[in-house]
């Protein structure tokens, strides 16, 4: 969940598709992935043109929840064994918030896996695996992980 | 071990056929209700079926509270504001709507207020966001094909946004659905065309898309199997009632197949066709239905399948090559669009509706990507797949 959240906090503001998305989302929008009852829950919050990562923690509160229903789930869904949309589909995920802030959340989720993870582990991940040319790929993938450790904790805006 | 798991929940009590309505003050009185708010629009008004309900309650001994006849075919957070308020001055206790998807969306969105408190929709907009069971809601179809009489969401525009927002809850869900065929006997041959194909769609994509589950699946044929059954002989002899109830229960059950397993592509593109130019929401899901199968149809090859004998019969399924029965369901579905056609003139093609300009394509494509029932299509559409779909329902090559 720490590398999701990092992960797409560093995509957001090197990757052109990811940011693209987020034009989509209302600056500001507090964005949260957690598991039922008592997390942990991963926070997120939109800038205006990045995601900033404000942690992880035990509770959360966010003006979008993405919440798993049991850990089990969270944990298919981060070791990339199944696709939001089939999480969704199979109800152990639970939408708090407005749907089409998901639909394109789901979208950037979507788009760092693809960047980040080979294209057979990517494909269990994803919906539809993306044209992309191998040298790209690789170049944001470096750019990412190697971020990830450096991607601090920071403070809601 | 299996991933498989599903839910599936459908709470309401429906009462279906001759005289339902007269059913309707004995379940009110189990609920401890006394003083409903009628909700309607001026045209179901007119054409006198709030009528039906009011001599029900008369035979009873009753009489139906206020009646609000004033609800707009676009329904929106000030009209739903309103009414909230009226309920609670006249000291309403629960609500029996009587109409289409736009009153019955109405009714769903008046009774958050009027049962979570409060003045303004804005709080409860997204899923999940009612944590109480709800004041007792009576919803009373005149078409048959939303299937909102037992789905969990509402959809309203947003007066200052001009925007439509979703509320999703399972305690939006009515207590009671009436099905009695005296409510959509009226309905003219295109309406009931359109919605007929609006229910039919509910039913393929519940059946073809990833939420799909056995018990959706159940609801979904048999809804499939009525339309295609029902709908030519309504349109041949619009006072079948008979027939009219066919359609009017296979509309319901459409309604808890996707409200359980959701929908898909057709949804997302006919949901912006219908925001930017207007168009009837059945006719939208008429026009784009065949187009999307054909665009999932490698993911949805056996489930399509599958759906064959419903659509056409058992022997026509029997004598069909396994390997062709996908194609044959997807024209048999062109077959019945093209039927109401010759009977309606229900549009085919997006140039014939006369609604829609070419321009407008790319802004529906725009909003089809950040529809939420794009999620549980089989296959990933974005802006420029979505586009190719309207771009082959906009030309008529394929009649």
């Amino acid at each position: 969940m720490r590398i999701v959240g990092r992960g797409l906090a560093v995509a957001s503001r090197i990757d052109s598709d990811i940011a693209f998305e987020l034009q989509h989302l209302p600056a500001d929008l507090a964005i949260a992935m957690r598991v039922y009852p008592n997390g942990p829950c991963c926070l997120l919050q939109h800038t205006g043109s990045d995601l900033r990562y404000l942690g992880v923690s035990d509770s959360c509160s966010a003006d979008m929840e993405i919440i798993f229903k049991h850990l089990q789930h969270a944990w298919l869904l981060y070791t990339f064994q199944e696709d939001t949309p089939t999480a969704f589909a199979r109800n152990r995920i639970v939408l708090d918030g407005e749907v089409h802030h998901a639909t394109v959340f789901n979208r950037c989720l979507s788009r760092l896996m693809t960047l980040i993870l080979p294209r057979l582990i990517a494909e269990r991940a994803v919906k539809r695996y993306p044209v992309i040319a191998l040298r790209d790929k690789f170049s944001l993938a470096v750019a990412i992980y190697l971020r990830i450790p450096l991607e601090r904790r920071r403070p809601a805006l | 071990m299996t991933s498989r798991y599903y839910e599936f929940y459908c709470p309401v009590k429906i009462l279906a056929g001759l005289k339902a309505l007269e059913h309707l003050p004995a379940e009110l009185a189990e609920r401890g209700c006394a003083a409903p708010m009628v909700l309607t629009d001026k045209g179901v008004r007119d054409a006198g079926l709030v009528k039906h309900v009011e001599i029900a309650f008369e035979e009873a001994g009753l009489s139906v509270g206020p009646v609000f006849d004033d609800i707009p075919p676009d329904s929106s957070t000030d009209v739903v504001e309103g009414i909230a308020r009226e309920f609670r001055e006249r000291n309403c206790d629960s609500l029996i709507a009587v109409g289409g998807g736009s009153v019955l969306d109405t009714a769903k969105a008046v009774n958050i207020l009027v049962s979570e408190g409060g003045e303004s929709l804005r709080a409860y907009v997204g899923a999940h966001k009612l944590t109480r069971p709800l004041k007792p809601l009576v919803a009373i179809a005149t078409t048959a094909g939303t299937g909102s009489e037992v789905t969990s969401v509402a959809v309203i525009k947003d007066t200052h946004k001009q925007k439509k927002d979703a509320f999703q809850s399972s305690h939006l869900m009515p207590a009671v659905a009436v099905i009695d065929p005296r409510m959509t006997l009226t309905v003219p041959p295109p309406i009931t065309a359109a919605t007929a194909m609006d229910a039919l769609t509910h039913a393929v994509e519940a059946y073809t898309c990833i939420a799909k589950n056995p018990l959706s699946d159940a609801y979904a044929t048999a809804a499939i199997q009525k339309i295609v059954t029902a709908l030519p002989l309504v349109l041949e002899k619009p006072g079948h009632t008979d027939a009219r109830l066919d359609l009017a229960e296979a509309a319901t059950m459409a309604g808890i197949a996707f409200s359980n397993s959701m929908v898909g592509l057709v949804h997302a593109i006919g949901h912006s066709l219908g925001a930017v130019c207007h168009l009837h929401h059945g006719t939208c899901m008429s026009l784009l239905l065949p187009y999307v199968l054909e665009y999932n149809f490698d993911a949805i090859r056996d489930d399509l399948g599958m759906l064959l004998p419903f659509l056409t019969s058992d022997d026509i399924a029997r004598a069909t090559p396994p390997e062709q029965r996908a194609k044959a369901a997807i024209a048999a579905i062109r077959d019945l669009r093209d039927k109401i056609f010759d009977a309606t003139q229900l549009p085919r093609s997006l140039s014939e509706s006369g609604k829609v300009e070419q321009s407008q394509l790319a802004r529906i494509a725009d909003l089809s990507v950040d529809d939420g029932s794009l999620m549980f299509n089989p296959v990933e559409a974005d802006r420029s797949d979505i586009m190719s779909i309207l771009e082959k329902a906009w030309s008529e090559s394929d009649r």
